[in-house]
């Protein structure tokens, strides 16, 4: 089995290596079909109120002009009022890896808010992977060297979120939102890399205008055949992350 | 071991930027605006789903101090602190009398754009491919693109990169068509159970022609759909072609 994959590899055109079966390649072309429809029905969503307020803002313009076409402006972005649609942050969680145990992650992330209610991210982060039952029960015989058991995975993801406020007392108030979030991305384990669909929700409070402190719930779902026969893996992760807006 | 040292290399990053970011938002200015409009609502949140919770009268002085996503942070006289639209902070003036203008990602602020950056979802040769690319828009025709791309397939992982020049030939349509040439390097790792020795990494360099168009969508967004042709010269006696199929979306600046 193993030579004949060699001679593969050998004999077919480097770059024709690329071709994956059908079994996988009808999964991951639903999965990223999928990602895209949850897009544009983000992208929808967050546009619909967009157009009416442009229409009154555009209405407004026009009634200016009548009163004064001479009139000198200028660029509210000259004054150089802070900007902050950036979010740089930290998080540390657990992740259950499929047949491997759980352990701990932690990783950092880049998010950036288009509008009120969609922002798109990247997440980088890593784990070590446990021993499987086999290796427990067996007594011996790892089934992956120390380095392949590095776990590291990252996604880039687009997320619509539904603000809120959350009170505690009467005057203490925060600003939340309950987020929905897919992507896309890569998990390297085991000594391959595999491309990786992830789906989840989350919850963000800002304890202050710029830091926030938010909880995830992850899936992400992958090929793999480091047990025996390929099958699709479900990791979860849950974390907890602060961030700062800049 | 390993794995701590990039977590904290990674924490240190990650505060290091903080730090650096968060330095110029003492000195961010600050400015003094008086209401021209009867009234402004304040919102409690930069949405429009916060609840109104105090409103501007007509000539009221007040200072905004921060932007998000088309949202102004403002505040009293009283130390009101609150949330008004980007398209009310139009209907007020500076305290001397002189107009504003807001730009907040209309059509009018794309084309004047200067950086996008954009991440997209596709095929290359039948291989589920991802991609994200930052691209420095030098003219309003022309533009220099880095892009980095990644094809995982059941059999070897593909890392594509490549530097390249765009021409748009139409920058002022709503959807735009262009034309890009460039060259980078494709480098192919076998899956670890196809071979014996483990990592072997093969590179080969490659031209790149592609063309595709760009839409914009609305506020920062731009949807983008792309053929790219790939060239890769490789050490034998063929070269071999590839064709790669993105779709996905830009935001610039």
């Amino acid at each position: 089995m193993q030579n004949n994959s060699v001679k593969l590899i050998n004999e077919k055109p480097l770059l024709k290596v690329l071709s994956s079966d059908a079994y996988s390649s009808a999964f991951l072309s639903t999965a990223l079909f999928s990602l895209f429809a949850a897009l544009a029905v983000c992208l929808l969503f967050s546009f619909s109120g967009y157009a009416t307020a442009n229409t009154s803002a555009f209405a407004q313009d026009s009634d200016d002009v009548q009163i004064d076409p001479n009139i000198s402006r200028r660029d509210i972005d000259e004054f150089d009022i802070d900007s902050e649609n950036i979010e740089i942050g930290v998080y540390a969680g657990i992740i259950s890896i499929e047949d491997f145990s759980s352990d701990i992650t932690a990783g950092a992330r880049l998010t950036y808010h288009v509008n009120e209610n969609l922002f798109i991210e990247a997440n980088y982060a890593q784990a070590t992977a446990g021993e499987t039952s086999f290796e427990i029960l067996s007594g011996g015989l790892p089934f992956l060297t120390e380095e392949q058991r590095e776990y590291i995975y990252y996604d880039l993801s687009v997320a619509y979120n539904f603000n809120g406020e959350l009170f505690l007392t009467d005057s203490l108030v925060f600003n939340t939102d309950f987020f929905i979030i897919i992507g896309a991305g890569a998990t390297d384990f085991g000594g391959d890399e595999r491309f990786t669909a992830n789906a989840g929700v989350g919850y963000r409070l800002l304890v202050t205008d710029y830091l926030s402190v938010r909880f995830d719930v992850r899936d992400y779902v992958f090929n793999s055949d480091i047990i025996g026969p390929e099958k699709s893996v479900h990791n979860v992760v849950f974390t907890l992350s602060t961030s700062f807006f800049f | 071991m390993q794995f701590s040292l990039r977590l904290y290399t990674l924490v240190f990053v990650v505060l290091a930027l903080s730090h650096v970011f968060a330095s110029p938002l003492a000195h961010a200015d600050e400015v003094d605006l008086r209401v021209t409009a009867p009234f402004i609502n304040v919102h409690s949140g930069p949405a429009s789903e916060f609840p109104i919770f105090h409103v501007l009268s007509e000539g009221e002085v007040f200072t905004v101090k921060k932007e998000r996503t088309g949202w102004y942070k403002v505040e009293t006289k009283k130390g009101i602190e609150g949330w008004i639209r980007a398209q009310d902070l139009a209907q007020t003036q500076l305290v001397d009398g002189t107009e504003i203008q807001v730009n907040n990602g209309s059509f009018e602020d794309y084309l004047e754009r200067t950086w996008e950056i954009s991440a997209q979802g596709g095929v290359i040769d039948k291989t589920t491919a991802i991609s994200v690319s930052g691209t420095w828009v030098w003219t309003k025709n022309l533009a220099v693109e880095a892009t980095f791309s990644q094809a995982l397939g059941n059999f070897a992982d593909n890392k594509v990169w490549s530097v390249r020049m765009r021409q748009t030939f139409f920058p002022d349509w709503r959807v735009s068509p262009y034309l890009a040439l460039g060259t980078g390097e494709i480098r192919t790792k076998p899956r670890s159970n196809l071979v014996q020795s483990g990592d072997e990494v093969r590179k080969s360099s490659h031209y790149e022609v592609g063309i595709g168009a760009q839409y914009y969508f609305a506020s920062q967004v731009v949807v983008r759909a792309e053929y790219r042709g790939l060239l890769a010269l490789t050490d034998r006696d063929e070269q071999e072609r590839l064709d790669q199929w993105m779709l996905g979306v830009s935001v610039f600046f």
